[in-house]
């Protein structure tokens, strides 16, 4: 597989992280080199083994399923950049500069 | 009495008693701060205010009769990526800059409960992500020891303070080494626990199948101390374990290592390990052989081969996830757009640095339609058979003995043009990530030019007392890092 600027650009785009133009190239690089790395895992027998996706430690027991307050709500709004009343603000999904909507 | 020098626990029996006052101790401990953090910029927030207002309170609670805890009136520093209610936790980075969260971590309320008062945030590399502290947005932190060298990452922060003597404990964070590896070049103790065994409620998730909170201290008896304090069940946390935990603190009162297997895995002490970290390895096996442990040869040779890209695989692709929440909407730092998506992007190539963004685009790639199969799916599976490898070896040791990091710490600048050398300081704390195990580092003296030499020690799940208790045995001959060691002073 050739890794190069359309590949590192879908990515960029799967992640919603816009690339500068001048940091493509290094990033480029860089994919080539991570990935070279990985393959080293060719080398590793898998053929007979389970996916491990969690350590088996803690048993994960769930919660009752009960309804609480959140005490700090005021606060939590407090965090957003753009807000109105109880509501995040953010822009027009498909929208022109200053369009924000609720 | 004075605070200067003392150890947590010396710390709050001397409060308890009433031989020193909590506001004292602190305002030493903030004098410490101001004179040395021009030189090592080891916090990125300091609560000044906060901090002599609560030990006020343990002060008062003290004069009444009341009991003020285990950690009464002790200063403890907190890595920035775990909330504290009204203070700002901005782990490392731009996009959370000016975040304050409106709670507190399980962790910090624990510690404040036991009368320990928090007395700053400690800098970071960006999120986590990163093996020197270098990749902070708020500058690097220095080595106290030697100020030209990194304190090693992510947890540089807080390895530096607990060097510097800012504090006497600390706690930080560790998804692939980043306990282990800044306490083993900054010459304190660090302990990553077991997966699941402190809650991580309120910590600011990296990669959820790894991240694990532990702490920094000087000696054995103090990282006991906070276990005992840190390390108990939590609710809030499905992956806390609700078992029952030991008292980590009379165990490290009374070691007792007679009859235990260290397991030393040859593997690992080749050409690309530091002839001086050699020589700490062998001289632990030499004491805990005389110690009465009789001493086997492991061997971790998956471990050795795929933990790297294994971690490097699934570290990244569950932080592509977890930083997916950082979109400019609900908190951080945000870029207006002229469209929603504009905004996402925008912000989050404004918000984040080069090696986070280096992480996230891997991981994406690594989950992508064509790629999950060949890359995290396999992934999954080399570690399924490093996860089993450890429980073979557990089967002939009680113990395993390897070193912490492959170097002694690095200068600054060194690493930052190659992130894939950057990552291989990590080789031998990982894979212990990957099964879920419990490591620790143990300061293991000074070599010749004065840098710090480590080793570290491992065990099977929820054995972290065979950690405190080996640790402890092993602080009798390498004794206690002093809080005065190095060039800082």
């Amino acid at each position: 597989m050739e890794i190069d600027r359309k590949v590192v650009e879908h990515v960029a785009d799967l992640a919603r992280l816009e690339l500068e133009p001048e940091k493509i190239e290094p990033m480029v690089l860089f994919f080539r080199d991570i990935i070279g790395h990985f393959r080293i895992l060719e080398d590793c027998d898998t053929s007979h083994v389970d996916p491990l996706s969690d350590t088996g430690g803690a048993a994960c027991p769930l919660r009752a399923d009960e309804p609480s307050l959140w005490g700090n709500i005021q606060e939590a709004l407090d965090s957003a950049p753009l807000r109105e009343g109880s509501f995040f603000k953010v822009p027009a999904i498909e929208g022109e500069e200053g369009h924000d909507e609720v | 009495m004075k605070f200067d020098g003392l150890d947590a626990s010396q710390t709050a029996s001397a409060v308890a008693k009433g031989e020193l006052s909590a506001v004292d101790v602190v305002t030493a401990s903030l004098q410490r701060i101001k004179r040395l953090e021009p030189q090592l910029n080891a916090l990125i927030t300091v609560m000044e205010h906060e901090a002599l207002e609560r030990a006020a309170l343990v002060d008062l609670k003290v004069a009444s009769g009341g009991d003020p805890g285990p950690l009464a009136g002790v200063p403890v520093i907190v890595k920035d990526n775990m909330c504290t209610h009204g203070v700002r936790t901005s782990c490392g980075s731009r996009m959370l800059e000016k975040w304050v969260p409106p709670y507190d971590a399980s962790v910090v309320g624990y510690l404040q409960c036991a009368g320990a008062v928090i007395i700053g945030k400690s800098n970071m590399d960006e999120f986590a992500m990163g093996s020197s502290t270098e990749h902070s947005a708020f500058g690097p932190t220095s080595n106290p020891i030697d100020t030209s060298r990194v304190p090693g990452g992510s947890s540089g922060g807080s390895a530096a303070s607990v060097a510097a003597g800012y504090v006497p404990l600390a706690l930080g964070s560790d998804t692939g080494g980043s306990i282990r590896q800044p306490a083993a070049f900054c010459g304190v103790h660090g302990l990553k626990p077991t997966y699941g065994l402190v809650s991580r409620w309120g910590l600011v998730a990296f990669a959820s199948s790894l991240d694990q909170i532990g702490p920094f201290a000087r000696s054995v008896a103090d990282i006991a101390l906070a276990m005992d304090v840190i390390a108990v069940p939590d609710p809030r946390d499905p992956t806390c374990s609700r078992g029952e935990r030991p008292s980590f603190r009379n165990l490290a009162e009374s070691p007792d290592l007679k009859g235990m297997r260290i397991g030393v895995v040859r593997e690992f002490l080749g050409d690309s390990l530091h002839p001086d970290l050699r020589q700490a390895i062998s001289e632990a096996e030499s004491f805990l052989a005389s110690s009465g442990c009789g001493i086997v040869d492991i061997s971790l040779a998956d471990s050795a081969s795929f933990g790297l890209p294994c971690y490097y695989i699934i570290a990244p692709a569950e932080a592509s996830s977890n930083l997916a929440r950082f979109d400019g909407v609900r908190y951080g730092h945000r870029e207006d757009a002229e469209n929603l998506v504009c905004q996402y992007t925008r912000t989050r190539a404004t918000g984040f640095g080069e090696e986070v963004k280096r992480r996230i685009l891997t991981g994406t790639f690594a989950l992508s339609s064509g790629y999950y199969d060949a890359y995290y799916l396999t992934a999954l599976k080399a570690r399924k058979k490093i996860s089993d490898e450890f429980e073979r070896a557990f089967s002939s040791a009680d113990i395993i003995l390897m070193p912490a990091t492959p170097s002694l710490p690095f200068r600054k600048g060194e690493l930052m043009d190659d992130p894939i050398s950057m990552y291989m300081s990590d080789v031998f704390t990982l894979p212990v990530n990957l099964a879920g195990l419990p490591g620790m580092t143990v300061y293991a003296g000074l070599n010749a030019e004065g840098l710090p030499l480590s080793v570290q020690i491992v065990a099977p799940r929820w054995e972290d007392s065979r950690l405190i208790n080996c640790a402890a045995v092993l602080e009798q001959h390498f004794g206690r890092p002093s809080s005065a060691m190095g060039g800082v002073y």
